[in-house]
């Protein structure tokens, strides 16, 4: 079983020895914006987008795309919502994300998503890996596996962070714990555990002790799990001691910064993912519950699309600020829509047929609309776009292959998103 | 029961291990057979004599037929033996009135009860195979591991924890010259071996906290279950008969949890059953054919098999009721009662109630009931010309190429998923007993006699056929008794040797001369923290679930919106008490909130001072047992070994740790117990390594002592919980 994903290591690794070596030798150093373009051009496959991170946003609940994406002027749907204009004309939003239609230029709806799923726990997890979940495997997210195609980038740094998303998290899959994404619970405590309560003159003498008292034992068992330990130790300590750790401390951030982008862990927690992103992190997902408004859309909508409204016009801005948005690719995503009808108590259900996610940043080109549903927002009009290809779009952003197929321990064949087709178009 | 001399024995095993069972000659059968086991088994083909609970028995039918009652199997069957020597998992309730009251009364036969052969003389033979193996690969026996290496991993195999100071001392202070074998026979009927079993099945079984994903339908039921089923030592063919022909709701009857875990998920498990349960890897064919061994599983054939659970259901539809869907009427008269009390219903706090009133109805709706009809069909785009898509196919058993298959006697009137389950779990089944003997022998070796155990059909490793062979036949002998088994294999020359110090190559052949090195599992880990904080974890109980499914349980035929309601409000409560106690969660501490036990083993960090077993089920993702691996129990087996940084960062620098020298711990009691320096380093060392401070380690901790004082003390805690030495078991 080991040995089968350890062939498999072998091979990623010398995908990575081919390309690593091809650009010193300048084979494939094309231009970097000619890059995305042309390949978008070839649909699919290896090396498409340019972007070095992405931040994922899950709206944890269903949210709603007539109140926030896809809003109606039918008064039989529209709900506690109006559309607003943005600023590219033609393209119109709802009134509760007034910062983010200043930004329209540099997103990318996407209205005619759909799924097959009104379950919470199984629509987040297609969401998460592109795969239905299965009793019999577990399927690993974006970030394990952009880890797992394309190498580990820093020693002291993890590659995928996740933050507030919870225990259901399908994490790494069938891959090992060293794809592991590293979950942050509170952004305002930081990593866990990665500071010691002594000196750092005592926390060495202790290793030191340490390593006098365990010596008889690692001689007599001079097996690879054992020394993988040792580098673990050694790799824990490089990252308790390394500057890059200061990537987690929001404290470094000023409070007009951190005011900017809002209080509260959803906030904060996209905060800490720019700054990760700033060290090279590929991978953050953030996640913001509350969106499963089945009573009172109206307070719910006005309190939770505010806070979006918020914190990602402000990420938006502040990543513009920093020359990081063309590589940074940022993306709205939700289990399911909710239904067009209000219902007796004032809320929305659930609803798979129809509903929206967004994309920003990373090689997006900005002002456009992807699909349309019908004039209550019930179904897909145009331009269907599945689950499976918007995790697709996703990996394709990052520069993955999406083509590349990949086997869990048992021999079963894996490709990001199930095969789902990335649109290209999305990327300019 | 009769000594057998040492002699006969040996003529007994050259006899057994000349030729595979089935191959023997029918007269070396009957001699093992009567010498050996002193009964008759079924699958040596014994024909039933005029003896003992034979009766002409009668079923509700009116028909009879000629059987022994060999005893009660679980609450509701029995084993009968058939006059053509089948010995059958028997339904009472397929017997007439009358017949099923015998049954109920009638006295097990007596030669099958006992287990015939000691655990001592079987473990001489399995030392004998193992000692050939040895020879055959050229590979030296390890030597007897030394008493400090034993105590520690019997701990750690028997009870899931490292033994504390006493314990430690007490068994290198014996001269009992079987002291070894004597521990066994303890630990194994201590509580901690209930919460240790109990971790590897909740594992492999995927135990969790919520079988639906909400706080409704809880999995307590059935961990409660399976914790008794281990604590009385039920047979493992019953209990797993039991998942899988159960029903009812999780918590009237809690073995239908198996089941439940994955409503809505037939297919998955069903693949998860054959795996887990028979070790054959059919998965794939739930999409398509699939290559297996030496032919081909097509996707008909998977579909036929799932066909055996094709008419169970997992929730209770509209039919299921007396005046059908219950749901609308009680939720209306729940509306009547707020409007008459002059409130509104759509209000948000009544409209809310109602809401969380329409889940525990849902709640009540899941069980597991048997119907007429198979639901389970080929797919859509079902691609082979053998079958039409969506056609439902009849049930039929799966096949394995190379082993004796066996077609169970028919029993008119079981349903579908009993004839599975009989089949399944009968110990004729050629693979039922292997998958479970290779598990177990895993547990202890740290590698099975065949890998991976849930695919014995293209292993990566099969080391010594015989052996396995041997171990499967004894699990049968002993009617799956787990714990005897168990006992067996540690009471083997093989197990209590020294851990084999060369590395062991992943695919090759392994002769067992003693055990591999292992990391300890995330429970063992974490149980042994809970050890050297409080000296013995097993004094502490988690949240049992009781409370909880008093409170959710609902009579949906004739509850009333009144009632309904005081069951909303008492769900309430109890979901407000849990969250209160969440420290020690203990079911007395709902009554008395400030005891002393909820306070005193409250972490001060969160954690709860509790073993593995006690805690939530998988504990929380952020909490230390998830760092060291445990399953998420996602998947069955999920757990793993690996280490990983936050894990590495959680033992260097988390409370888990940093509570170790914290004055009330059970480790800095032992400290202060000592006087001397060199007394309290000892202590520091039996308590965490179960072993003496070498010289060397003596001059070490000297030095620090002499360096830090007194404060050198929570020095040599930390480097000793931060050894190789301290997360292996060697």
């Amino acid at each position: 079983m080991k040995t089968y994903l350890n062939s498999l290591d072998d091979l990623s690794r010398r995908r990575f020895v081919e390309r690593s070596a091809k650009s010193l030798l300048g084979v494939s150093l094309l231009p970097v914006l000619g890059q995305g373009s042309a390949m978008a051009q070839s649909g699919g496959g290896g090396g498409g987008g340019k972007a070095k991170s992405v931040i994922f946003l899950f709206m944890s609940g269903g949210m709603s795309h007539l109140d926030t994406f896809d809003p109606k002027t039918e008064s039989s749907v529209k709900g506690p919502t109006n559309p607003i204009k943005t600023n590219v004309p033609g393209i119109s939003i709802s009134n509760h994300l007034p910062r983010l239609a200043k930004h329209m230029d540099k997103m990318a709806i996407i209205r005619s998503m759909n799924s097959v799923t009104g379950v919470h726990g199984n629509g987040k997890y297609v969401m998460r890996t592109g795969y239905r979940p299965r009793a019999t495997i577990v399927h690993p997210c974006l970030g394990s596996w952009g880890q797992y195609l394309e190498g580990r980038r820093n020693k002291t740094l993890p590659d995928s962070v996740l933050v507030s998303t919870g225990s259901r998290h399908p994490a790494s899959g069938f891959l090992s714990a060293e794809y592991a994404p590293i979950p942050i619970k509170d952004p305002a405590r930081g990593l866990q555990n990665i500071r010691s309560s002594v000196s750092e003159e005592k926390f060495d003498e202790r290793l030191s002790l340490s390593n006098q008292f365990d010596a008889a034992f690692r001689e007599r068992f001079d097996h690879l799990k054992v020394k993988d330990y040792s580098d673990l130790y050694d790799e824990a300590i490089a990252m308790m001691r390394s500057s890059d750790l200061d990537a987690f401390d929001l404290s470094m951030e000023s409070s007009k910064t951190r005011e900017m982008y809002g209080d509260g862990s959803f906030s904060q927690g996209v905060l800490l993912a720019r700054r990760l992103v700033e060290k090279g992190v590929r991978y953050i997902e953030v996640e913001a519950g509350g969106w499963d408004m089945h009573n009172y859309i109206d307070e719910g909508i006005v309190s939770r699309a505010g806070m979006l409204d918020r914190t990602v016009a402000a990420l938006l801005q502040d990543l513009k600020s920093r020359g990081l948005l063309e590589t940074t690719l940022v993306a709205i995503g939700t289990e399911f829509g909710r239904t067009p009808g209000i219902n007796k108590n004032e809320g929305r259900d659930h609803h798979p047929r129809a509903f929206s996610t967004m994309m920003a940043g990373g090689g997006i080109q900005g002002g456009q609309v992807w699909g349309t549903t019908d004039k209550k927002g019930y179904a897909v009009a145009s331009d269907k776009v599945n689950i499976q290809d918007f995790v697709a779009t996703m990996g394709y952003g990052l520069g993955l292959d999406t083509e590349k197929t990949i086997y869990s321990p048992s021999g079963r064949p894996f490709t990001i998103g199930d095969k789902g087709k990335p649109i290209t178009k999305l990327f300019g | 029961m009769a000594k057998i001399s040492r002699k006969a024995i040996d003529q007994m095993q050259r006899s057994i291990h000349v030729l595979p069972p089935h191959h023997r000659p029918v007269h070396m059968r009957k001699t093992i057979a009567l010498l050996l086991l002193g009964c008759t088994m079924a699958f040596l083909g014994s024909a039933m004599a005029q003896g003992p609970n034979v009766r002409m028995w009668k079923n509700k039918q009116g028909e009879e037929k000629r059987m022994q009652f060999i005893r009660m199997d679980g609450e509701n069957y029995c084993r009968m033996r058939t006059e053509d020597g089948k010995i059958h998992r028997f339904a009472l309730r397929l017997l007439a009135k009358e017949d099923e009251q015998i049954a109920r009364s009638m006295r097990p036969l007596a030669a099958d009860t006992g287990s015939g052969r000691s655990s001592a003389d079987t473990a001489v033979m399995i030392d004998k195979i193992i000692y050939e193996k040895c020879v055959e690969l050229k590979a030296r026996p390890n030597e007897a591991a030394s008493d400090e290496d034993f105590v520690r991993r019997i701990y750690l195999d028997t009870v899931g924890r490292i033994p504390n100071l006493v314990e430690t001392r007490e068994f290198f202070a014996s001269e009992n010259p079987n002291k070894r074998n004597e521990l066994i026979d303890v630990l194994m009927e201590s509580e901690g071996y209930k919460s240790h079993l109990f971790n590897y099945f909740a594992d492999m079984l995927r135990v969790r906290e919520s079988l639906d994903g909400t706080q409704y339908v809880r999995g307590v039921s059935f961990m409660r279950w399976l914790k008794d089923c281990i604590d009385k030592n039920r047979s493992y063919g019953e209990m797993v008969h039991e998942m899988l022909t159960a029903s009812g709701k999780a918590w009237e009857v809690p073995a239908t949890g198996y089941l439940l875990r994955d409503s809505g998920m037939p297919l998955d498990n069903l693949a998860n059953t054959v795996s887990i349960f028979l070790g054959t890897e059919i998965g794939c064919a739930q999409c398509h054919d699939h290559p297996f061994y030496d032919e081909t599983w097509t996707q008909a054939k998977f579909y036929e098999m799932a066909s055996f659970f094709g008419s169970t259901v997992t929730q209770l539809g509209p039919d299921d009721f007396k005046n059908g869907d219950p749901r609308n009427r009680i939720l209306a008269e729940v509306v009547q009662l707020i409007k008459k009390n002059g409130g509104d219903p759509d209000d948000k706090q009544n409209s809310g109630a109602i809401r969380q009133l329409n889940a525990m109805i849902g709640a009540n709706r899941y069980a597991v009931k048997d119907v007429s009809k198979n639901h389970i069909k080929l797919p859509h785009d079902y691609k082979y010309s053998d079958h039409e898509p969506g056609e439902a196919l009849k049930p039929k058993f799966l096949e394995w190429p190379d082993e004796r298959n066996y077609t169970p006697g028919t029993q008119p009137g079981l349903t579908p998923r009993e004839r599975f389950a009989g089949w399944a779990t009968a110990k004729e089944n050629p693979m039922f007993a292997k998958v479970i003997a290779n598990r177990m022998w895993q547990r202890a070796f740290g590698i099975g006699v065949v890998e991976p155990v849930d695919n014995l059909f293209a292993p990566a490793m099969d080391s010594n056929p015989k052996l396995l062979n041997f171990l499967a036949d004894e699990m049968r002998r002993t009617n799956f008794d787990l714990k005897a088994f168990q006992k067996t294999i540690f009471y083997t020359k093989a197990y209590q040797s020294k851990a084999t110090t060369v590395e062991y190559e992943p695919g090759t052949d392994y002769a067992f001369q003693g055990p591999l090195l292992r990391r300890m599992s995330a429970e063992q880990v974490w149980d042994s923290f809970m050890t050297l904080q409080l000296g013995n974890p097993d004094k502490f109980r988690g949240e049992q679930g009781e409370l909880y499914e008093r409170t959710i349980a609902m009579d949906l035929d004739n509850i009333s919106g009144q009632i309904a309601v005081q069951k909303l409000t008492a769900y309430k409560n109890m979901r407000k008490t849990l969250q209160k106690i969440k420290g020690a969660q203990m079911e007395e501490a709902m009554n008395d909130e400030d005891s002393e036990m909820t306070m005193q083993h409250q972490g001060t960090k969160g954690d709860k001072h509790l073993r593995a077993s006690e805690l939530s089920q998988p504990a929380a993702a952020d909490h230390f047992l998830q760092d060291f691996g445990q399953s998420s129990r996602l998947v069955f087996d999920g757990s793993t070994k690996d280490g990983s940084v936050p894990q590495v960062l959680r033992i260097l620098n988390g409370s888990t740790t940093e509570m170790l020298t914290s004055r009330d711990s059970q480790i800095y009691e032992n400290l202060t117990n000592e006087e001397t320096e060199e007394g309290k380093v000892e202590a520091l060392f039996l308590s965490i390594l179960n072993r003496r401070p070498t010289e060397s380690d003596q001059k070490i901790a000297g030095e620090q002592i002499s360096e830090s004082g007194r404060f050198a003390y929570d020095d040599l805690i930390w480097a000793l919980v931060n050894t190789r030495e301290f997360l292996f078991i060697q």
